[in-house]
């Protein structure tokens, strides 16, 4: 049954758990869903922002703005994308607030006070100089009051006729019914999106409120959930910067967002859920990696947490189909504390530590590695085009610069699921999910017997190789082409047509199931 | 199989028996070709040429079809012919048994082949225009 669902992602950890988002989707875990999606950051030149965005292009032309199901790619995307305008030179909190202004002239007879009194407050001078291109750098008591005044600015931008806004587009759908399940991905520890989860909904509802009349409500009659990420990572970074984001203040930073969302009542009365992630020792990134606290350098690598996050929203919406008896509270309870922690005796990740579908993540994601392993290794794509498939070969590019994100073999096993797999790899031994070969570096791709070497566990799906004498000596590409010939055989035009049969081969091979 | 054929009616008999076992073989080379056609894998790339190496079976099983019959046919039955102008005779009709046995091999895998949908190993010895 088609759905609709919105989910932001707010900052760098907010775009990496997007990120995974959007592999969750084109494995087809979001089957017949519309996503509305919106990267919010403050700073445009992020690493990961950028990659989010070369992932979803190639995503939105390989889905073609089309519900599928039992396929890849089949949830239809539709991406926005926020940043207040901190570009430029000496674009601090004191020019944007007119800070010298309202220091300039002193008010009251006895006691004496200037407006910019109350900034000083809550900022320090070099908190109020800072640049803000990189972001709100952990200042999150800077970072909630720019990103509100940002969202309600850009809401008065967008009375002028001429001027084009994602962000309007995003809250006039939030605006157009009721009871939107919204899922906000950001973590509690830097500056960016620790800053806007308190605010998001409030400032979202002030700015329907300014651009289509009193009457617009966001806010109530909807499902709004976060996932509140907790310092995962750390990294060592040198900085000239008097003000920077420094991962050895992550835990305190945690500690103090926790504390203020467990007793902030517009926090409580807002969120239905807030799913709480976080692990027992920091994940140490290394120093070769793209880790900075922000700018075009700041492209951290991919971490199973993220995963997770992306976990928590496929969860939310499956509770908010419930209806509103799924929230409801005790009388005399002030909120429902849920845990799940992991044993420590685990060796690997599997994949119920993620989610309560596993079974379906299993076989989609299963399926979706397999393919992009096929393909990297056989050029399996361009040869069935150029055999039996009539679309124009320039529609493979989108696939391919997908396949690069998803699985790049050319890049010494780069991309999202050999990170994903590297994550997991210092805490446990066996990594998580998959048998290790496919992301073995030292394994070349085309004696990569991923028939057998996908999975891992005690029996763990395969199959056995066609072809040759006797069934002696046949290859894995032999069996999917041939397997491949007998599915769905009167689809053979379009591209997604030939994603669609790869599917279905793939899920006869491994798990012997058809699809009609 | 092996008596010496002196008589006109062992001579028809060896004939017919010529034509029948060109045809035996036409139809063992055809199941030939499907088995060797089945086990020559798809060839991974952006173009598979396994289609090039099952036409070559094709062909040389073609050529063996001429080829065979004469061989067994000569060892089972021209030598054993003892009458010198009945050895004319059968050398006629073991070439034309030839022939008959490359046409009829010919024949019946083409069709064969054409018969199969685009994308089977045997349909890529002759491979349909896009």
């Amino acid at each position: 049954m088609a759905k609709e669902v919105f989910v932001i992602g707010i900052g760098g950890t907010g775009m990496r758990c997007l990120e995974s988002f959007v592999h969750l989707c084109a494995m087809g875990m979001f089957d017949d869903h519309t996503v509305n999606m919106l990267a919010l950051d403050t700073d445009r030149l992020n690493g990961n922002f950028t990659r989010l965005k070369s992932l979803i292009e190639p995503y939105q032309r390989l889905n073609g703005g089309k519900l599928k199901s039992n396929t890849f790619f089949s949830a239809r995307i539709d991406y926005k994308q926020f940043s207040p305008d901190y570009d430029g030179n000496n674009v601090t909190f004191n020019s944007i607030s007119d800070y010298s202004s309202a220091s300039s002239t002193m008010y009251g007879e006895e006691v004496k006070y200037k407006e910019s009194d109350i900034a000083d407050l809550f900022l320090t001078s070099d908190v109020r100089e800072m640049q803000l291109e990189h972001g709100y750098r952990a200042q999150t008591q800077l970072g909630s009051m720019l990103m509100y005044h940002a969202i309600v600015e850009e809401a008065f931008k967008t009375k002028r006729s001429d001027y084009k806004s994602e962000l309007r587009s995003f809250i006039q759908k939030l605006n157009e019914t009721k009871g939107n399940q919204i899922f906000i991905f950001g973590s509690v520890f830097g500056g960016t999106g620790a800053s806007s989860i308190p605010i998001i909904p409030r400032a979202f509802q002030k700015a329907a409120e300014i651009m289509f009349g009193e009457q617009a409500q966001v806010l109530n009659n909807n499902y709004y959930a976060s996932v509140v990420m907790t310092n995962y990572f750390s990294f060592g970074i040198q900085h000239q910067d008097k003000i920077v984001a420094t991962s050895d203040k992550f835990a305190l930073n945690s500690q103090a967002a926790l504390m203020f969302y467990a007793s902030d009542p517009s926090v409580k009365n807002t969120y239905k859920r807030l799913y709480m992630l976080g692990r027992e020792k920091m994940r140490e990134l290394p120093k070769n990696t793209n880790t900075d606290t922000g700018g075009k350098n700041q492209c951290n690598p991919v971490d199973y947490i993220e995963l997770m996050a992306a976990f928590a929203a496929h969860n939310f919406f499956k509770v908010c189909d419930q209806g509103e008896n799924a929230f409801k509270q005790q009388e005399g309870e002030n909120s429902q504390f849920y845990f799940i922690s992991l044993d420590s005796d685990i060796d690997k990740l599997d994949f119920a530590c993620f989610t309560e579908a596993h079974e379906e993540f299993k076989r989609k994601f299963g399926i979706l590695l397999a393919t992009a392993l096929l393909d990297a290794s056989t050029s399996f794509f361009a040869q069935k085009r150029n055999e039996e498939f009539k679309f124009p070969e320039g529609e493979l590019v989108p696939l391919y610069n997908y396949m690069k994100l998803f699985y790049d073999a050319a890049d010494s096993r780069g991309g999202w699921a050999p990170q994903l797999y590297e994550s997991a790899t210092e805490e446990y031994q066996k990594g998580l999910l998959f048998h290790s070969a496919p992301f073995n570096t030292s394994i070349e791709l085309r004696k990569l017997k991923f028939n057998e070497h996908l999975y891992d566990g005690d029996t763990p799906p395969s199959f056995k190789q066609k072809g040759g004498l006797l069934g002696m000596g046949g290859s894995i590409f032999n069996t999917v082409k041939d397997t491949f010939k007998d599915i769905l055989p009167e689809k053979k035009t379009t591209l997604e047509e030939m994603l669609q049969r790869t599917y279905a081969t793939f899920l006869s091979l491994y798990f012997n199931e058809n699809i009609k | 199989m092996n008596t010496t054929i002196k008589t006109i009616a062992q001579l028809q008999e060896a004939i017919t028996s010529t034509y029948i076992y060109g045809v035996i073989i036409a139809v063992v080379f055809v199941l030939l070709l499907a088995l060797i056609a089945n086990m020559i894998q798809w060839k991974p790339g952006k173009f598979d040429n396994s289609g090039a190496q099952r036409r070559n079976v094709f062909f040389i099983l073609l050529g063996l079809s001429l080829v065979t019959p004469v061989a067994m046919d000569y060892f089972l039955f021209y030598s054993n012919i003892s009458v010198l102008q009945f050895k004319s005779t059968y050398m006629m009709h073991m070439g034309i048994a030839a022939v008959a046995t490359a046409v009829v091999y010919f024949l019946i895998s083409f069709i064969l082949i054409k018969s199969q949908k685009r994308d089977s190993k045997l349909a890529s010895i002759f491979p349909k225009k896009n």
